[in-house]
């Protein structure tokens, strides 16, 4: 019996490394996360600019929606879309820099506050008539997906 | 085991170490980004910055 423990030891050793070596770490979610919302971002508001009359015509939500992530609080100041990505950004960096609690904390606020947006913008490209205007959407304005 | 026996494994395990240190790391740093992949993203952020879908424009009349 005694034998039969020691030769098990290595083994449930590898198992444990290998399942956590399986799973993305907060970091990688947050910045896996942070790409897709990006490209997503991008995406919804070209796609909106390209098909503008047309989805207009559909809902003015989705131009409403697209101005939501253009809006700039001042003259100088980036689109909100881009500055929530890089507060998002920033908070992700400060916890890879240093993984303590109140950094992992920021850097959820942050996500919270993009993954909300990035959920919206899927839903519009889910509205049953948007995706009727261009059975090819998902193929010309790419949207990542974010890791469950 | 001799003590002879035992100093050489403990070299070997201490020659091994870094190798080890290395590949665990690699294994739980999953889904993380690269140093050349953060600096891709950051382009990609600022490529958004002269992309005309990004400026507000009034509603359609």
């Amino acid at each position: 019996m005694k034998t039969a423990r020691i030769s098990l030891l290595p083994i449930l050793f590898a198992v444990a490394l290998m399942s956590q070596g399986c799973a993305t770490t907060p970091l990688g979610k947050a910045q896996q996360t942070q790409k897709a919302t990006a490209v997503s971002f991008d995406s919804f508001v070209t796609f909106e600019k390209d098909n503008r009359d047309q989805l207009w015509a559909i809902s003015h939500d989705i131009k409403h929606a697209a101005d939501k992530l253009r809006h700039k609080e001042c003259e100088s100041c980036p689109p909100n879309g881009q500055r929530w990505l890089q507060s998002a950004w920033n908070a992700t960096e400060a916890y890879r820099l240093a993984k303590t609690d109140g950094n992992k904390d920021a850097m959820d606020v942050a996500l919270d506050v993009i993954q909300k947006l990035y959920d919206e913008v899927s839903g519009y490209f889910l509205n049953p008539g948007v995706a009727g205007l261009n059975p090819n959407v998902a193929k010309q304005y790419p949207r990542a997906k974010i890791i469950p | 085991m001799t003590p002879e026996a035992l100093l050489l494994a403990m070299r070997g395990m201490l020659v091994l170490l870094p190798f080890l240190k290395k590949e665990y790391d690699a294994l739980t740093a999953k889904g993380e980004m690269t140093d050349e992949d953060r600096a891709q993203y950051q382009e990609l952020l600022t490529g958004f910055k002269s992309s005309p879908a990004w400026q507000e424009e009034p509603d359609p009349s």
